[in-house]
This record gives C-alpha cells, structure tokens and sequence, in this order.
C-alpha cells in the first residue's frame, strides 16, 4: 500500500486548511530522483515543509535519506525532479536559495583548530552577513545555546554535545526559512539531545520550516507535526501521526513503521525506537 | 567569481594551516634549523678528521733488498711514515726475495690515454682498474693490508741496486687497500714521496751527463681554470639548489593539500561548506591559493635557511657565492613553481577517497614531477625554446641560469607564460573534480565521472572552457611551431593560425551546438561601425607604434627579427601573399578566437572583465614581452568594437586592415631597417584623433546586441 504525496499543482490538494498551507510552503521537492552510476538511490521523492511546521522524515538506514537530503540542501544535483525553495528553484537560483536554507548533519565536525566563534565568524561571513550584524547574531546564539563556556575553545576540544551545539548555531546563524537537520540529536546524551530539540521548537516558533530526520521514533511522535515515511527510495506513506497510524492500523508509530519497512527488505539494519 | 568569497575561504584555511604546529614546525622551523645545523656539523666533522688524518703516521711494510737510497730519502719523514723492513712477510717469500729469485711483474704496457670526453658538469665515474694477475707477493701483501698490519706494503724488486746504478729502471711495488682510509692515505702519501724521489734521480742523471734540466720531461704542459672559484660553486649550486626547491616546495604542497581537500572529507565539512551559498570555483580557488602559500612559505623558509647557510660557508671561504639580488630573483621564480604545484596537487588530491588515499596519491604524483626536475641535474639540460615549454623542469632550469648568469628575455617570457598556462589547466582540472558531487563527498572516484560531459550542457561557451581552452592553444601553439621550426616562415604562420587556433574552435562549436551568430557575434554592423572600423584599422597600428614604442622600444634585434617574419623569410614575399598570410589569415583566425570564442564566454563577468581578459590573453599570445603592451591595447580596442557593434565582422575590418598596412610598409622599405620608433609626435597625436574618432563612431547594431 504505497501512498505517493502528490505534487504540488494536483487538483488533489483543495482541502482548504492544505491550501491555506501549500500557500505558505516553505520547502517543496518535486519528484526527485537521484541516479547514481548503476543504483537509483532515490526514485521520485515529493515532499513540502510549510513555514512554522516541523516535518520528520522516517527510514531504515540506506533507503535514500541522506541522499535526498543532500538533494533538498543543493549538495546534490537530481537526476530528475527539481528543489524549490521559497519559491526560489534551487538549481537555477542555486547561491540565492541556498542563502534561506540551514543544514546540519549529526557526522559533520567542526573544523578542529578554528575556536567554535571563528566557526560561526567564518560560515556568517561566507553567508554574506555584515560584521556588526554577524558579531551580534554570535552573541545572540551563544547565551540562547548556552555555549559562553566553550566558545572560545578550538573546536578539537570540544565534547560531543559541545560540538553539536557549536553545529547547531552554525544552521540557525544566518536566519534560514528553511531547516534542514539530518538526525541532530544522534550520539548525544538524553539531556544534550532535549537541549537540541527545545531549540528547534523554538524555531519553529519564529515561523521557521524544519525537516527534520531522526531514527528516534518517541522524538519525531513529540516533534513532528507532520511525517514522511521514505523507504527503498519512495514515500511509503505521510501524514500527521494520527493518520499514520489509522491508516496502519498500529498503536505505535514504531510498529507503523515496521509494519511498512519489514516485509519489502527481510533482514532490516534497524536501530528502532 | 567573487573575490571577498575567495579570500574569506583562503583567510579561514591559513588561519587553520598556520594554527598547527606540527606543520608549521615541519615546514618552517626545520629547514630554519637544518641547513646551518646540518653543513656547519659536516664542516666540523670534516675539519676535525682532516687534522686526526694529519696527525697520523702510517706503517709502511718494506719488502726487499737494497733500495737504502730510496729509503733514505723517505727517512726524514718521521711524521708520516714508519718503515719496517720485512714487517709480517711469510718466510719463504723472504727467502726467495732474497735470494733474488723473485722477479718483478712485467712493467704494465703504456695504454694511450682516451681522448678527454668528459662534458663540463659530469661526475667522472671511478674506473676500473686493470685486474692485477694474483701471484704470490700480491696476495701475501693483500693479507698484510687488510689485516692492518701495515697500510702499504712497499716491495723492492731483486735487481733495484744494480739497475739504479747502471742507470736504468728501479723497480719498485705498492700494495694498497684504496677501501680503508689509512692505507689510501698511505698510498697518496707514499706516491708523492716517490714521485719527489724520481725527479730527484732524474736531476743526477741529467746532471751527471751534461744534459739540461729539461732533457727527460721535454714538455712543460700548465693548465689554468679561468673560471673564478665562485663561479665554480655557483656552478655546482646552480645544478643541485634548483630541484632541491622545487622537491622542498612539493613538501609543503602536499601536507597543505592533504589537509584542505580530503582532510575535509573526513571530517564530512565538505558537505558543509557546499551547503553555504559559494560556487565550487570559489572554494577551488581559494584553497588554490592557500596551498600556494603554504608551499610558499615552506619554499621560502628553505631559501632562507639555505642562503644564510651558503653566506656563512662563502665568508668562511672568503668568495662571494651568490648575490642578494639572485637570491631574491630565485625566490620570485618559486611562485609560478608553486603555482604549478599548487594546483596540480590541489586536483589530485581532490580526487582521493581521504587523508591516507591523498598521501599515497600525492607521493605518486610527487616523484612523477620530480623524475623530469631530477633530470636537469645531468649536464647539456639547458633552457631553451622546448625545455622553457616543459611544467617545472623550465623553471628549474631557469633557476640554474639565472645563477650562471643574465637570463634571455624571451626564454623568462616563455617559461612564466607556460607555466601559467600548465597552472591554468591544473586548476580546470581541480574545478572540474570539485564539480564531480560523488568524488568530492568522497563517493568512488571514476574516470568517466570525472571526463564524461555535463548533463545539462550551456548553450554557449562558459568562463571555465575558455579559460581552460586559452593554455591548451598556448601549448598547442608552442608545440605547433616547434616541431614546423624547419618549414618556412609563411607555412607556419598558416599552419599554426588555422590548425592551432582556428579549426579546434570551429569543431568545439559544431560538437557542443553553440549558436554560431550568438557565440562568434555574426551580427550586420551597422554602417556607421564599418566606417569607424576602416578609420580605426587604418590608423591605430601608426598610435600605437608612436606611442608605446616610445615608452617601451624594444632591442632592435627583436625589430630585425620582426622585420624578417614580416618579409615571410629572406626572399622578397609578393604582396597579395603578405596579405594573405600576415593580414587577413591572422585576422579571422585570432578574432574567430578572441572576439570570437573567449570575449563569448566571458561575457557574464561583464564588458569590463570579458574585454580586458580577452585582451590580455590576446596580448600574451603573442608569445614576447615587448608586444605585450602594443597588443593588448590593440585587444583592448577590437574587444570594445566587438562589444559595441555586435558584430565580428568590425573587428575582422579592423585587424586585417592595421596588419596589413604594417606589412606593406615593410614591404615598401624592401629590407632596409625600419626606424619605427622615431614616429613624428605629430603623426601619432593625428593618428590617435581619427583612432579616437573611428571608437566614437562605432554603434550598435540595429537590432540589440545580445547582452
């Protein structure tokens, strides 16, 4: 039972309230597919993040995430499909684009003997951000992320927490409308992990879209307004947490997502929740 | 291209580099350090053994009767030698020289000397000595020496008296070991004392009959080196200081690329700064630029370390070795050095996987390059029209020159041009593997992600094609005329403009389906262009000669050597064919080139860049520096009609007109020399007006040109 999302100019979407919503969308991708030399690692992902909403994306390990994430962040050129973001098309417009978007990924480090300030100095700059706007978004972001202690350390030193908070400030610096957050929380402890996740939430309170991918099925039930189940490339289904799991038939979203991800690959690498 | 992104990024990464110490240490602090550590502990080394060697008094075993006169005369020497009749001889050797039984090996027959082949430079190999036939007093004296009994073994053939006093020849044995220090010490010793002792009885002799002093020597034969010893050094220098650098400079190259290119993959920061919004080529070259720093600064540090060293030893030695001003020329050839490296390196270590596949990678690379740097080192490596086209061995060569002496200006043109353009395609090749996504998140690396074509192909030619296609020509050119070198002047005028620089241009734009009227401006000039074309084709060859020669005359051998391509050879050339040759061929095909293909692709850096580039490379095309300037503002002005008019055909006009009129005027002068510089300043200022005018009239076409 795979549900395919529609793409954004199908007469399906008249739904007033998905509308009032695709009016507001912050993050579209439009059939993508990513092909490399002999495996098509994507096959035609849709998806939308509105402005003000935290979207999970939910799969198994090799089934195209990380590789449609690159796509979204303009890493990666699609095979087919295309990226817009606010409105913006990513390819065309690539430098514009990419200026509304933040990306993290949980295996990214910092560089080692830069201090996290230089870190943030060097990416705000990059980003084209004037430098008393920049020295005060810094300081901004170091007492909301709470890094006054290390922030003056090069980042080698840095614990692992440390450096994800120093990863962090480094997405949401130049204010992006659009979050891209490849599993943020991985390898951190319960309260470096609640610590990332209450900065989210706060970003989606100033009105920004997240897209957000996690193997930890308790945070995206708690996070998610909506999510996107992607298996062997493809959407297998989305929706908010309640119609997943009407449509499973299921009490948890664990079990939604095996129920989906278990009969297709037979022997699943599958962290769980 | 945006320059405050590049420097942010080669800011952000020196920073970084510079902050690590071990780096820093290595490329900075030891050659500071090793250079005076390592030749002042050699000099001491050598210093102190020579006064042990001194102070040594070496045993010399005398085997034989008689020969008191020869030992007398070895006597005195206390302080070197200890003479010991029959030291450790086997008894029965003794008995039997003695007993007079033993006689001498045949004398060696006199081989006549080869003649001296030996080229200036080149390390004679130690020959082989003739095998010596084992008999027994060779091997009993082998035994001796080796066992350190004695150093040498001197043996007095049976008959040496009697021989002395008939006045015929004494014969006497060395045996040496040339492997053990004191028992060659003894040798050189011992022959020098015998050769005095010789010239000692040849003196009796002559005396004895009456004979003059000169009698048995017959020919005194003295052999001066002219060259002053600090010439000789500089020499040596000059051969090994060159790929020494440039070996010192790959050091630095590659921990620098290592670190900015696959260190980051692994660190997965790469994806990072992709997300950022920068261009690839930004990142391409500001990490460029950093690698050629950082390599810099290792070379640099090496030349200091190793100046100070070389000043140090020539104070000691009372010569003047090298000049500061050499030092300092030296040290300004290590940045096309280090550019070259730079950005070859920078692309081969964008291509591996991480840190340890980038070691392996470069290392490879490495002694690649050194393998042909390493070869000037032989004698007859000379910088010349091919050497001064090949990447690093030119500028190793050039260094070696530049020691020996004043370097010809054109081979220097030659060698930074080519240099530049064998940097210009590192780097395309650098942006081209930072453009491939799969190797640059460090997926596997294949050729054919690497070489197969974009997906998406631009309709018309981009700033990176034309900027890799401008050295490729420049190569090709060089190549081209080389190998025609023996074919007369017209047939490589010809072949070089239309097979060099035309034909791949019109093949590149038939494979890629460029539009031809969009990319190569074949728009209709509007008539007013045409008649600013023909006043500005007319005169500017006139402004310019009168202007620019003025500022910057050029020798006149380059003027006579102009003069005599301009005459397609020695023999007066028909007019109709200096046309063909000198002004409509280069006129198509160097605007289809310039005008044509580059001023297109640069087009979206705007007018300002596109026409000043397209005028640079136009100028530095024409391969000397005394026609830079005169052809690049000649580039300056047929890029600005192009832009303005639309239309290639103005500039087409223009070119065909000024050269021919140059090449009619030499025609007219029938070989007699041509006093160019010596325009009247009121033929240049009028020819400047109607130029002036000619730029003025020029307009758009009717309908816009593309933008």
């Amino acid at each position: 039972m795979r549900v395919t999302n529609p793409p954004l100019d199908s007469p399906q979407l008249v739904d007033p309230v998905q509308t009032e919503k695709a009016a507001m969308v912050a993050l579209a991708a439009e059939s993508l597919v990513k092909q490399f030399e002999t495996v098509t690692a994507v096959k035609g992902v849709s998806l939308t993040v509105s402005a003000g909403e935290i979207v999970g994306l939910l799969c198994p390990n090799g089934a195209g995430k990380t590789t449609a994430l690159r796509m979204l962040a303009g890493i990666l050129t699609p095979t087919a499909g295309r990226v817009v973001v606010n409105g913006l098309d990513l390819q065309a417009h690539p430098l514009a684009a990419k200026q509304q978007i933040g990306f993290l990924s949980g295996d990214t480090q910092l560089y080692h003997r830069l201090t996290a300030r230089e870190v943030l100095r060097y990416f705000g700059r990059l980003y084209g951000m004037a430098d008393g706007q920049l020295t005060n978004r810094i300081e901004q972001l170091v007492t909301e992320l709470e890094m006054a202690a290390f922030a003056d350390r090069p980042c080698r030193t840095l614990s692992t927490g440390q450096k994800q908070r120093a990863n962090i400030a480094r997405a949401f610096l130049h204010r992006p409308s659009v979050l891209m957050l490849d599993e943020p929380t991985a390898a951190l402890d319960v309260i470096s992990g609640q610590f990332i996740i209450e900065a989210i939430r706060r970003e989606r309170a100033a009105g920004r879209a997240v897209l957000i991918s996690t193997h930890i099925m308790s945070e995206a039930e708690e996070l998610c307004d909506r999510i996107y189940l992607l298996h062997e490339g493809g959407i297998a289904d989305h929706g908010t947490l309640a119609e997943i799991l009407a449509r499973a038939g299921c009490a948890s979203l664990t079990e939604a997502f095996l129920r989906y991800a278990r009969p297709r690959t037979g022997n699943l690498d599958f962290p769980g929740a | 291209m945006r320059l405050s992104i590049i420097w942010i990024i080669f800011c952000k990464e020196i920073t970084e580099a510079l902050r690590d110490r071990i780096t820093l240490l290595v490329l900075v602090g030891l050659p500071l350090l090793i250079y005076p550590l390592s030749i002042m502990t050699m000099m001491g080394v050598t210093k102190h053994q020579a006064a042990v060697e001194e102070r040594q008094v070496n045993t010399i075993a005398v085997w034989g009767v008689g020969g008191t006169a020869l030992l007398d005369w070895l006597a005195p020497s206390t302080n070197r030698f200890k003479v010991e009749r029959w030291q450790a001889i086997p008894a029965s050797l003794r008995s039997e020289l003695e007993a007079g039984r033993l006689p001498p090996p045949p004398p060696r027959t006199n081989v006549p000397a080869a003649p001296n082949l030996r080229r200036p430079g080149l390390p004679r190999l130690p020959t082989v000595p003739e095998a010596v036939p084992d008999d027994a007093v060779l091997q009993a004296a082998r035994g001796v020496v080796s066992g350190k009994q004695a150093d040498a073994v001197l043996v007095i053939w049976p008959g040496f008296d009697d021989a002395q006093q008939r006045h015929d020849l004494g014969r006497v044995a060395v045996y040496y070991d040339s492997i053990l220090p004191r028992s060659a010490q003894a040798w050189s010793r011992l022959s020098g004392q015998l050769g005095q002792f010789r010239q000692q009885l040849l003196k009796e002799r002559q005396r004895e009959r009456g004979l003059p002093d000169g009698f048995a020597k017959a020919l005194d034969v003295r052999g001066d080196d002219v060259a002053p010893a600090q010439r000789q050094i500089r020499n040596v220098l000059g051969q090994v200081l060159p790929p020494m650098l440039i070996l010192l400079a790959l050091v630095g190259a590659i921990v620098a690329a290592t670190e900015l290119t696959a260190g980051e993959k692994d660190r997965a920061t790469m994806q990072t700064l992709l997300c950022a919004p920068v261009r690839s080529f930004e990142i391409v070259v500001g990490k460029f630029m950093t690698i050629w720093g950082i390599s810099l600064i290792s070379a640099l540090a090496n030349i200091i370390g190793l100046g100070l060293t070389i000043w140090r030893l020539a104070a000691m030695l009372h010569v003047d070795v090298i000049q500061f001003g050499t030092l300092a020329m030296i040290g300004g050839l290590l940045l096309p050095a280090s550019w070259t490296i730079a950005a070859l390196f920078l692309a081969v270590a964008a291509l591996a996987r991480d840190a340890k596949d980038a070691g392996n990678c470069l290392g490879a690379t490495a002694i690649v390059v050194m393998l042909p740097v390493g070869a000037t080192l032989m004698p007859g490596a000379e910088l010349d029209a091919w050497t001064c086209c090949v990447p690093l061995v030119n500028l190793s060569l050039l260094i070696r020159t530049l020691m020996n002496g004043p370097v010809a200006s054109h081979l220097l043109f030659l060698t930074l041009l080519s240099s530049l353009a064998y940097a210009g395609l590192a780097l395309a090749l650098a942006a081209r593997v930072f453009g491939r996504e799969q190797i640059l998140l460090g997926g596997s690396f294949s050729w054919r992600g690497l070489l197969q074509s974009d997906r998406q192909r631009p309709a018309v030619p981009t700033p990176g094609l034309v900027l890799t296609w401008f050295p490729l020509a420049v190569v090709g050119l060089f190549y081209a005329s080389l190998a025609l070198a023996e074919h007369n002047v017209s047939t490589i005028l010809l072949v070089t403009q239309y097979g060099v620089l035309l034909l791949p241009v019109l093949v590149l734009a038939g494979v890629r389906k460029y539009p031809l009227a969009q990319t190569f401006s074949l728009h209709r000039p509007h008539g007013r262009s045409i008649v600013g074309s023909v006043l500005i084709g007319l005169t500017v060859s006139v402004a310019l000669a009168g202007l620019v020669l003025r500022v910057a005359p050029p020798p006149d051998s380059v003027l006579s050597e102009m003069q005599e391509v301009m005459q397609l050879g020695d023999h007066p050339a028909a007019l109709w064919k200096l046309w063909l040759v000198l002004a409509l061929t280069p006129a198509l095909c160097e605007e289809t080139f310039f005008r044509g293909l580059m001023l297109s692709g640069l087009r979206r850096w705007g007018p300002w860049a596109a026409i000043g580039l397209t005028a640079l490379l136009f100028g530095l095309l024409h391969g000397s520096i005394y026609r830079l300037l005169p052809t690049f503002i000649l580039g300056l002005v047929l890029g600005y009609v192009v832009w303005r008019s639309g239309s290639l055909y103005c500039s087409l006009l223009i070119h065909a007109l000024n050269n021919g009129l140059i090449a009619t005027l030499v025609w007219s002068s029938k070989g007699q020399a041509l006093d160019i510089p010596s325009v009247p300043w009121s033929l240049t200022l009028g020819a400047l007006v109607v130029t002036g005018l000619g730029v003025a009239l020029i307009t758009g076409p009717k309908p816009p040109p593309p933008a």
